[in-house]
């Protein structure tokens, strides 16, 4: 370790820290994503140099590196660079839209789905090709395909083509490929689901709670969209459950889109993933960009809404575990990586920064490609902002060194922004590039007024407040594997 | 259309974060002279008092990030240098 002395014993060595104070605490983080909480006296010590050497406080402090004279940078540029692994790789996630058919008419949908009958707007064959050469021209050793819609399974054979094309590429190219489809279920078999099982693609689908809340919320024409959504649910984790070599068979997952019918039900929505066997819950909150954003006062809520039912939530899905269930919060699981373990969990959407583009690609069904899958359906909403290229006419280069990507890189780079720079919460945050134009009119954002900042550091806040319980810190770290 | 003017502080407000501004509060026009450290602004607009407060406002915003990019311009740099050439595979 190397320890660097001030030259005058008596000037303070006031550190580089980031603070934050609630209920009477100090939160206190640094730039490498240590942190520790003091009282207001400690604080006051720290920055003022006065900390007793001898002290315990002043050796944990030191091993975190919040004193400027006592860096191990080894320690800390190792834990610097894990945590922000993601910014040595290239583009990981390519979504594939490949229709913006949907035999369902969700009251949050924000990825403009149209009429089943309306072929016009699926990804063509030829379409689809050109996206599997584009997303294996990232330079990353190891990619995702997923697919989505629309209901993707609305244009079966383009998906089973461009599955069989894509892991027909993978041999070729030396690349790992994960492929995953998300699905309402509403047209699966069983032909479709052995093709799925046999090629490893994962499955993942919505699930919004017991009946009433989920056909509330994902109306389907054709009947009962929540026994469609159990029915194969359970069928894919039989097949998983039973599988005994050969192919591996992935669980199948579920997330749920936190609309305003979702408020109030906390406890009936994690006792419903854990009724049907699901080991985590992903409780996400609805954005208000393209499609929702025009129904917003149906179907939105304000932060201290969402933030109430996510606290809720998480400290039931606590005692839970408590109790010896098996359940994890998959938002508090993915920024625990951060917080705990120094690791980036893949989150895209809260990293600086932000993954548009340098960690996600969006390739709509027209070829059209986007920053991200916000972006696109900015676009879709008529405003190509976020369009980056054309899959088969754009080179790997442009799309990236592109205005809209620099764009966006540059915007959500937290250094850059005035309140987020100093804000306790910004090793672990990202903001976004598409919400902040979308409510704010510019991809920069005006953090003091922007509703996204305030919920997820309401969520940050709910976070460190529970991982001061000793027992809850247990759980978390169990969560973490 | 109303005109309206103040004298403002150069050393909270550069012409760089008035000129930034005047492009977003832009439903009016905006005119700035002066030197050693006094610049006046004068606006022309409908409500061209509460025009001018708007512009401020954003003058402010506009000064506190050329203030923070200022400051913190090698590491952001560094971050996205370092990202966009990984996304090129360099």
């Amino acid at each position: 370790m190397i320890k660097n002395k001030a030259k005058d014993d008596k000037e303070p060595a006031i550190p580089s820290v980031n603070w934050r104070k609630r209920n009477g605490r100090v939160l206190v983080t640094n730039d490498f994503g240590y942190y520790h909480v003091l009282n207001e006296k400690q604080f006051g010590d720290l920055l003022g140099g006065r900390l007793d050497k001898k002290s315990p406080l002043f050796g944990v402090l030191e091993k975190k590196g919040f004193l400027r004279d006592m860096l191990d940078f080894a320690d800390l540029a190792g834990k610097w660079k894990q945590k922000n692994s993601f910014l040595f790789s290239g583009t990981g996630l390519h979504i594939f839209v490949l229709t913006l058919r949907c035999n369902h008419k969700c009251v949050y949908c924000q990825s403009g789905a149209v009429g089943e009958k309306n072929v016009k707007q699926d990804m063509s064959w030829d379409v689809a090709k050109k996206s599997v050469e584009m997303a294996f021209k990232s330079p990353r050793n190891g990619i995702t395909i997923e697919f989505q819609g629309g209901e993707p399974l609305c244009n079966w054979e383009v998906l089973k083509k461009t599955i069989d094309y894509a892991r027909k590429t993978e041999k070729e190219s030396g690349k790992n490929l994960k492929l995953a489809l998300v699905s309402n279920f509403s047209l699966m078999d069983g032909k479709k689901a052995d093709f799925l099982i046999k090629n490893r693609v994962s499955i993942c689908t919505s699930l919004d709670g017991p009946r009433k809340i989920h056909n509330k919320n994902r109306i389907f024409a054709g009947g009962d969209s929540y026994g469609v959504t159990l029915k194969w649910l359970s069928y894919f984790k039989k097949r998983h459950d039973t599988q005994s070599g050969g192919v591996a068979v992935y669980k199948p997952s579920a997330l749920l889109t936190v609309s305003k019918s979702s408020l109030g039900h906390a406890r009936e929505i994690v006792d419903e993933y854990v009724r049907n066997g699901l080991e985590t819950i992903f409780l996400r909150p609805l954005s208000p960009i393209g499609y929702a954003k025009k129904f917003w006062d149906v179907i939105g809520y304000e932060p201290e809404e969402f933030l109430s039912f996510y606290s809720e939530s998480l400290k039931y899905v606590l005692d839970l575990n408590r109790k010896g269930v098996n359940i994890k919060e998959k938002t508090a699981q993915m920024l625990l990586h951060k917080i705990l373990n120094f690791e980036d969990p893949g989150f895209l959407d809260l990293r600086c920064p932000c993954g548009a583009s340098i960690g996600q690609l969006a390739y709509n069904y027209d070829g059209s490609i986007y920053t991200c899958d916000e972006g696109r359906m900015v676009g879709w909403e008529g405003d190509d902002f976020f369009k980056v290229g054309d899959a088969g006419k754009s080179s790997y280069k442009s799309i990236m060194s592109n205005s809209q990507t620099k764009g966006c890189v540059i915007s959500s780079n937290l250094e850059s922004q005035p309140m987020c720079f100093r804000c306790a919460y910004k090793p672990y945050c990202g903001v976004c590039p598409v919400v902040n134009y979308e409510s704010q009119n510019s991809i920069w954002g005006h953090m003091p007024s922007n509703s996204r900042c305030k919920l997820f550091m309401g969520i940050f806040d709910i976070l460190f407040d529970l991982l001061a319980n000793s027992e809850n810190e247990k759980i978390f770290k169990k969560w973490l594997g | 259309m109303e005109t309206y003017e103040e004298r403002v502080d150069a050393g909270i407000y550069s012409r760089e974060a008035l000129k930034l501004a005047s492009f977003i509060v832009s439903h009016g026009r905006v005119y700035v002279s002066g030197k050693n450290g006094k610049i006046t602004v004068r606006v022309k607009a409908e409500k061209a008092e509460l025009f001018f407060k708007k512009l401020m406002n954003e003058a402010l915003n506009q000064q506190c990030r050329i203030d923070v990019a200022r400051n913190n311009s090698k590491i952001a740099r560094l971050i996205v240098t370092k990202s966009l050439l990984s996304a090129l595979g360099k």
